[in-house]
């Protein structure tokens, strides 16, 4: 039993990916209808779906620390999605992503990739309102190079502060912001490192704030029922408009189905589609990269559908690997649902989802090894 | 005794079908007695079996999520010619280990990464690294033309980046041991192989009950070749010499003991066009317990490889250890058995007569055989007893512990490398705030187009090795650049060529910045490349600036396209030429510039150099230097 989840008083606790709809729900509606948003996070995150449901336009950032750990494997996958690269730091850099030369490497005359870090002054100030700065693992350098924008744009900023409270509280006082965390308790020195909103007034924070004012009385009625989140927070769940019936979702499903067909991923073919069933195969290799972002501390539930194995194969072996641990090894075959749990404890990064299938086989010049056709992930699994 | 030291060793294990994962298992029990093993195995291998339990297993995805760990335990990787070993590949060429060369030709193995996958620019690449602009030559026939020789794969060694990157190697034959000496690695073992403890449990004196239970005849005189059915193993030559025999009245069984590989060779073909089916058997795929049974229930074995690409055969080890006498042919470390211990046949225009009358002589004459046979197991138990290799391996490994804390070991193991380059827009913000020092400039020593075009890559750790006159340039690398003045190792360009020890960096560099007038290279540009890439590490970036002058009186021509075509053939890419400035100066801020100069930003891909590139008029002949490196390498190479 996780003890985070599962306090001395045994009641189980609200897992934080719930504080974090609700926050990042009120904040989509808070903000302006023409308002910008400017993240470090994957276009399946639930970040990015709240923002899609409100009409809230954003760019994409790539944290650097990606670029270093996928290289050229994490350009293909942005690129097979569309997403433009660009990464924001401290300081402006060029950086070139160049193949080794020893024979051995794969990929030895790729054509490097030149790849601009920007500031968030060089990048946005005079070209794009920014009203939103939602970038994981900051430091107050990084919020200092952004100093032209915070001054005239005044953009809220979400992070992940793992310094210092009071340096970044200093940096604050110095700004006009008001620092909370996701239950909108101020910060203080005696707080600890974590997850962070910036708020440029007390207006939007007061605005927020009302809309996240739970009412208490649906929980006393309603008691242990899902539906209870729905009615405790009205004023995010119940206008009627795209943003509060997504919201209402993820609040009472307690989970989300992934788009297949625009993972971040790599060694997966892309994405067919018959009769309202859409698949992709693993391969060619056999290993295939997911990135899910889950970006909220806590306990999930991953599960894959499998919808089918190439024809000649009954059964093959799929181990799933989650940040290079080896979470489950199972026989699978068509039908198969493959589940397993997953404590999430770095929110900093996207989670990188590995799949070894023991088997591929060649299929009109494709090596193929199970067709996924649905990745879904729960929390509150208490409930 | 508890375990103190550690070793990680990367190799496939059981039940992989692959002769170096069997070897491995053998060995492990001997090992982890002392040592604390681990044992990385890809991502999708079977789950191992009958493994020593004090060994811990990891999969790759596991190993790479942990890898700062295991910074400081030596590692061993056991590289073979197969599909089974490639997932090692990007380890072992980031992290400098113990590689135990299985096989000496590893061109299948660097295949599998590029022309398997259909990447012909990949594969001229790895031609490039390990033979410099010949073996770019060789790839680009392949590209343009499709040309690719049935002997390439033969007889084109790839195995240059895994012996660089190694800093100790294990071999098993001398012929190995020699051929890795002379690429300059001053840290090879030989360590026969062993043989297998498993042939314990295996009597030479059940040979009939063997026979019986395989459905092999009692009566007859049984043959036997083991292993992958592949065109190298001379199994037509063989068929051709039964049938020669069967012909003159011979009576026998020919047992092929292992797997086919219908694409590469289609050995049933030959089988019926030999007249032979009736006295074949081709068993597939074996289990170690009854590839022995098939070793046993054998007279003889007929073991030929030609061309090798000095493999030694852990089978071949495993037959004479059991008593049977062997037909082998007298190339590689096959030559080093000793020749009253097999029948050595040398491959010539009489090798397939003398083949035809060694199998025959064996047929006929049982004492023979047995007293070949003998022999063989005698030497082999001498020689290759596991208790002894093993010994030697723990030595290694004990010298590869002490190697190892005088070893930066900070790369990863992503097939690409970042260099970090100072925002475009820089270079004119520093000349704006230092016009004044940049008026009094003399751009003639200091080169202008390297730093003007923002050519060198800044944050780089290590020293930046610099070769030019004049203070400027040490000014430009610090002020503008952001390189500590320490970090800095100077030499002036015209005592480049003869500057001793003391006055270069005491290891292999990543960068170097070079401004040079061409006088400096007029008598032989590529001795001073060769000379500059003998410093470098692999894969370090160089900015070179060339000033050329009316006064310069060269010995081979040196136009700006001679001088790329020479840099290539001191084992260098061109990635870049500078002729003039690419920004467009709108504030009238960047100096004048009066002479000419061409800036060429490089890649160190090779260590071999052709000292006399075509441009030098000697047209049809190179002579081709694999290089030795002038300063350590923290490998193996260039040591004092």
């Amino acid at each position: 039993m996780n003890a985070e989840l599962y306090p001395a008083c045994g009641k189980p606790v609200q897992h934080s990916i719930v504080e974090q709809i609700l926050i990042q729900s009120a904040i989509c509606r808070a903000l302006p209808r023409n308002a910008h948003v400017i993240m470090d996070n994957l276009p399946q995150s639930i970040m990015a779906s709240l923002l899609n449901a409100a009409g809230i336009s954003y760019d994409m950032v790539v944290p650097e620390q990606l670029l270093s750990k996928y290289g050229h494997k994490l350009i293909d996958m942005l690129s097979a999605t569309g997403i433009p690269f660009s990464c924001l730091g401290e300081q402006a850099w060029q950086l070139q992503l160049v193949p080794r030369v020893e024979a051995g490497f794969s990929g030895l005359a790729r054509t490097p990739k030149i790849v601009n870090v920007q500031t968030v002054d060089d990048a946005f100030v005079g070209l794009r309102k920014v009203n939103w700065l939602a970038i994981e693992e900051v430091s107050t350098g990084f919020l200092n190079s952004a100093q032209q924008c915070i001054a005239q744009q005044r953009p809220l900023i979400s992070l992940v502060y793992g310094g210092n409270v009071t340096s970044l509280l200093q940096w604050c006082e110095l700004n006009q912001y008001e620092a909370v965390d996701a239950s909108l308790t101020a910060v203080t020195s005696e707080s600890s490192a974590g997850k962070y909103y910036l708020f440029p007034s007390s207006v939007l924070l007061k605005q927020v704030a009302e809309y996240l004012a739970a009412d208490e009385t649906a929980e006393a009625q309603l008691g242990g029922s899902l539906d209870r989140q729905v009615h405790k927070w009205p004023a995010l769940c119940k206008s009627g408009d795209a943003l509060a019936q997504l919201t209402s979702d993820y609040l009472t499903t307690c989970s989300r189905h992934y788009p297949l067909a625009t993972m971040q991923a790599s060694g997966l073919y892309a994405a067919e589609l018959h009769d309202n069933t859409e698949w992709r195969w693993t391969g060619p290799e056999h290993d295939t990269v997911i990135l899910l972002p889950m970006r909220a501390k806590g306990l999930y539930r991953v599960s894959l559908s499998v919808l089918a194995l190439p024809e000649g194969l009954e059964t093959n072996t799929v181990r799933c690997f989650m940040n290079g641990i080896q979470i489950t090894c199972q026989e699978v075959k068509a039908g198969s649902v493959i589940t397993f749990d997953y404590f999430a404890d770095k929110p900093e990064l996207p989670v990188e989802l590995l799949l070894s299938v023991s088997q591929t086989v060649n299929c009109g010049g494709r090596a193929l090894g199970v067709a996924i056709s649905g990745i879904q992930v729960a929390w509150n699994l208490s409930e | 005794m508890a375990a103190t030291a550690q070793v990680v060793i990367f190799c496939p294990l059981p039940p992989k079908p692959n002769g170096i994962a069997d070897y491995l298992a053998e060995q492990l029990p001997c090992f982890s007695d002392r040592i604390d093993v681990t044992v990385v195995i890809e991502n999708h291998a079977p789950e191992p079996v009958a493994i020593c339990p004090r060994v811990r297993v990891m999969r790759l995805a596991e190993y790479l999520a942990r890898w700062d760990e295991f910074a400081g335990v030596p590692h061993v990787y056991h590289v073979g010619n197969n599909p089974d070993t490639v997932y090692m590949l990007e380890v072992l060429l980031s992290r400098p280990g113990i590689t135990v060369v299985h096989d000496l030709n590893l061109h299948y193995l660097i295949d599998l990464t590029n022309l398997a996958k259909g990447d012909k620019a990949g594969y001229t690449k790895a031609l490039t690294n390990q033979y410099g602009v010949q073996g770019k030559i060789i790839g680009e026939q392949l590209t343009r033309h499709g040309w690719k020789g049935r002997f390439m794969p033969h007889e084109l060694m790839m195995h240059s980046s895994i012996i660089d990157a190694s800093s100790q190697i294990i071999v098993h034959s001398q012929y190995s041991a020699q051929k890795i000496a002379a690429l300059g690695h001053k840290r090879v073992s030989l360590i026969p192989h062993h043989l297998s403890p498993g042939i314990r449990q295996f009597q030479p004196k059940l040979k009939m009950t063997y026979r019986g239970e395989l459905g092999l005849p009692g009566n007859k005189v049984v043959i036997t070749s083991m292993g992958f059915i592949a065109k190298a193993k001379q199994i037509k030559a063989v068929l051709n010499s039964l049938a020669e025999l069967k012909a003159q009245g011979l009576d026998f069984v020919y047992v092929l003991a292992g797997q086919c590989k219908p694409h590469e060779y289609d050995v049933y073909q030959d089988i019926a066009d030999s007249g032979l089916t009736e006295n074949v058997v081709v068993t597939g795929f074996l289990d170690e317990q009854d590839f022995f049974k098939y070793l046993l229930a054998s007279d003889f074995i007929i073991n030929l490889r030609y061309p090798t690409g000095g493999e030694s055969s852990g089978t071949l080890s495993r037959a004479m250890g059991l008593g049977l006498g062997c037909i082998v042919v007298n190339i590689g470390p096959f030559a080093e058995i000793p020749d009253e211990c097999a029948v050595k046949l040398d491959y010539d225009e009489t090798f397939e007569a003398n083949l035809t009358a060694s199998i025959k002589r064996l047929v006929e004459n049982p004492v023979e055989r047995v007293t070949l046979g003998l022999n063989a197991r005698r030497w082999v138990e001498r020689s290759h007893n596991i208790a002894l290799t093993t010994k030697q391996y723990r030595a290694v490994i004990e010298q590869e512990q002490a190697l190892l804390e005088n070893r930066q070991m900070n790369r990863s193991a992503l097939p690409a490398k970042l260099w970090r380059y100072m925002p475009k827009s820089a270079v004119a913000k520093w000349l704006t705030n230092n016009q004044n020092w940049v008026g009094e400039l003399n751009t003639q020593s200091s080169g202008a187009l390297w730093w003007l075009n923002n050519t060198l890559p800044v944050g780089v750790s290590g020293p930046l090795l610099l070769v030019g006159e004049g203070d400027a340039c040490t000014t430009l690398a610090t002020d503008l650049f952001g390189y500590s003045q320490n970090a800095i190792c100077t030499v002036t360009p015209f005592e480049f060529e003869s500057a001793g020890a003391e006055a270069v960096p005491a290891h292999q560099v990543d960068i170097a910045l070079a401004v040079i007038p061409l006088r400096a290279i007029e008598a032989d540009p590529v001795r001073y490349f060769a000379r500059l890439n003998q410093l470098l590490a692999m894969g370090a970036k160089v900015s070179l600036t060339v000033q050329p002058d009316a006064n310069v009186r060269p010995d081979v021509p040196v136009a700006r396209a001679n001088l790329m075509s020479y840099l290539e053939a001191s084992g260098f890419g061109v990635d870049k030429v500078h002729v003039g400035i690419t920004q467009v100066d709108m504030q009238g801020i960047y100096p004048a510039i009066s002479h000419e100069e061409w800036c060429f930003e490089l890649t160190k891909v090779s260590w071999m150099v052709n000292k006399t590139p075509g441009d030098y008029g000697f047209k049809g002949i190179s002579e081709l230097t694999w290089l030795q490196p002038a300063i350590s390498a923290g490998n193996g190479r260039g040591l004092a």
